[in-house]
């Protein structure tokens, strides 16, 4: 479980997040929303250490996040930044990074390495692409890929920074679907979207932002049933019955 | 428990497979070989294979084959391969730490830096030659330093890093032309150390920068799988574990020691740190543990071969290298640019 309590954070002259106070539950799926420019990935990136909050503190199971060490924090918390460098190598030895905190020096992978590196490629059904270049894949695998690095990674916690930026509509639910399964499996997901259909779709609770302050927060249903995700967009909306599932749909 | 099957599994990028990278790897030092054996027999006198492995190996001192082996060509082949190499190791790390496929020791200032600083040297404190190597390191150092700390305050993008680069040396070029100016002792040699060549080497001047040389390439194959995760990015590396900034600042000081190393010897020798890496990529791609070892020999041997054509081309008179491979690595800068412009310039 990560828990901020009464953080600020931002960059030098400008703080972005203000006293924020949130709690992402083990186990959960948990949708970060908010308009443009509202804190959305400032608060995940405090949350993943990459961001020293100005004030209050970031916990992780109690711990202050400041007290690990790098690879300490590595093996329990992998994140999937908003902007992924694709280089010209393997997809497996890209998906070896995620060993990058059990690697000792001279960084050579043990055999049972290779097998999570296996193991990742077989849960994201990218098995038969271990020797493909990823500069080949497509926008769609190559973003299956990096969650492959993450699974290698072995983190129980998962912070997600926008995954289906620039996929097509298919791709999107193919990896949010991947996203649940990964979940059920017991991985804590924290998900930067945009989308708020599918943010409400997917996850357990949601985390609704404006102007670097929670506008709401609690499971899916009760902050949609709370008008506010409408007020902070100035959209309406209307809740759909399927015969399988719930849909959302704003306009 | 699934079993690991890399090896009963089809390779369809078969120039991604390891055999292939090793294959090129230890094709390259052949080449590498091959050319240090002729460029040892070839120049002014023809000298038979069999009398310089004669001449290396022992042989009479007083003979002048012997003596031209010895004192001419080994030192100078010797160089070309270590200057080569420190080149292109360091073009490497610079690109992979920088971000920036365009960026090579003498485009973004480093080779100019090194180059104030030995002049400085030779300028004001002509007693110290010895420390030639020491001073290169710490102008490339500086150099290096600089570019990167403008280029965080003003946004770090590919095109700032350049312009920083080209803006650094620029302005360190133009120290170098004030101190030759004012200080004119220290226009002797001066001409061929702005240029680059290997034609006034000798053994002694390189035994602090070649074992500098030796440990900087070793260094950096040893790191060479945490410049892989730092080429994904300062985040993503900090989010795997990686202390980022200081492991970016370890690769910064061992480019400066390789490219500082190389310039107290070989002077100003442009576009090496450019041209080898891309040509290296395009074999191995970008798995650093195999693109260091590959850039090691490769600039060793692209340097020689540029060296050769120097002393060959016009013979009897002898161009300094630096001209040969500014001919070649200019053109190769533009058609970098445009193929960027082109948007398929991807690292």
């Amino acid at each position: 479980m990560i828990e901020l309590r009464q953080v600020c954070a931002g960059y030098p002259g400008k703080e972005i997040l203000h006293e924020v106070s949130v709690t992402f539950p083990k186990g959960q799926v948990t949708g970060i929303i908010g308009p443009n420019g509202c804190g959305k990935t400032t608060l995940l990136k405090t949350a993943a250490r990459l961001l020293k909050p100005l004030s209050g503190e970031v916990l992780l199971e109690g711990r202050p996040v400041s007290g690990f060490a790098p690879k300490e924090f590595a093996r329990r918390v992998a994140v999937l930044p908003q902007s992924r460098a694709v280089p010209s190598i393997t997809v497996a030895s890209f998906v070896m990074h995620g060993r990058f905190p059990y690697l000792g020096f001279p960084r050579t992978p043990a055999k049972a390495d290779w097998e999570k590196v296996d193991e990742a490629l077989e849960q994201i059904g990218l098995a038969a692409y271990r020797h493909r270049s990823l500069s080949e894949l497509s926008g769609g695998e190559r973003q299956k890929v990096y969650l492959a690095m993450l699974l290698a990674q072995d983190a129980e916690v998962l912070l997600l920074d926008e995954p289906t930026t620039y996929l097509d509509i298919n791709h999107q639910l193919e990896l949010l679907g991947l996203v649940r399964k990964l979940n059920e499996t017991g991985k804590t997901v924290v998900m930067v979207m945009h989308d708020l259909s599918q943010a409400l779709r997917f996850s357990h609770g949601i985390i609704l932002m404006q102007e670097g302050e929670i506008a709401a927060q609690g499971p899916a249903g009760d902050v949609y049933e709370s008008g506010k995700i409408n007020e902070v967009f100035h959209v309406r909306s209307q809740r759909m019955q399927s015969e399988e599932r719930i849909h959302y749909l704003f306009y | 428990m699934r079993t690991w099957r890399a090896s009963s599994t089809r390779m369809p990028f078969p120039k991604e497979s390891r055999r292939f990278r090793l294959l090129v790897i230890a094709g390259t030092g052949v080449l590498l070989l091959v050319l240090a054996a002729v460029s040892l027999c070839s120049g002014s006198a023809s000298i038979p294979l069999d009398e310089v492995v004669r001449a290396l190996f022992g042989g009479d001192q007083t003979e002048k084959f012997y003596q031209i082996v010895q004192f001419v060509r080994l030192p100078r082949t010797l160089a070309a391969i270590l200057a080569g190499g420190a080149l292109a190791v360091a073009g490497t790390i610079l690109q992979a730490v920088l971000g920036n496929a365009l960026a090579s020791p003498n485009i973004i200032g480093v080779n100019a830096g090194a180059g104030l600083f030995t002049i400085l040297l030779a300028a004001f404190f002509p007693q110290l030659i010895w420390f030639t190597p020491l001073a290169a390191f710490l102008g490339a150092l500086a150099a290096a330093l600089l570019v990167y700390f403008l280029a965080q305050k003003t946004g770090a993008s590919r095109m700032t890093i350049l312009l920083s680069g080209i803006a650094v040396s620029s302005f360190l070029g133009a120290v170098t032309d004030g101190v030759i100016t004012l200080v004119p002792d220290t226009q002797a040699g001066r001409f061929a150390f702005l240029i680059g060549g290997f034609s006034g080497v000798s053994m002694d001047s390189l035994k602090l920068a070649s074992l500098c040389i030796l440990i900087g390439i070793g260094a950096a194959l040893l790191f060479s799988y945490d410049l892989n995760v730092l080429t994904l990015g300062e985040e993503t590396a900090s989010t795997l574990g990686m202390r980022a900034g200081l492991t970016r600042m370890v690769f910064l000081i061992l480019a400066a020691l390789l490219a500082g190393s190389a310039i107290s010897f070989a002077g100003l020798l442009g576009f090496v740190g450019l041209i080898v890496p891309h040509a290296a990529r395009f074999f191995v791609g970008q798995d650093h543990r195999y693109l260091l070892a590959l850039c090691a020999l490769l600039g060793g041997a692209f340097t020689l071969l540029c060296d050769l054509l120097a002393r060959v081309l016009f013979a009897p008179f002898e161009l300094p290298v630096g001209i040969v491979l500014s001919f070649l690595g200019a053109p190769f800068f533009l058609y970098l640019l445009f193929k960027r412009k082109r948007g398929r310039l991807h690292d």
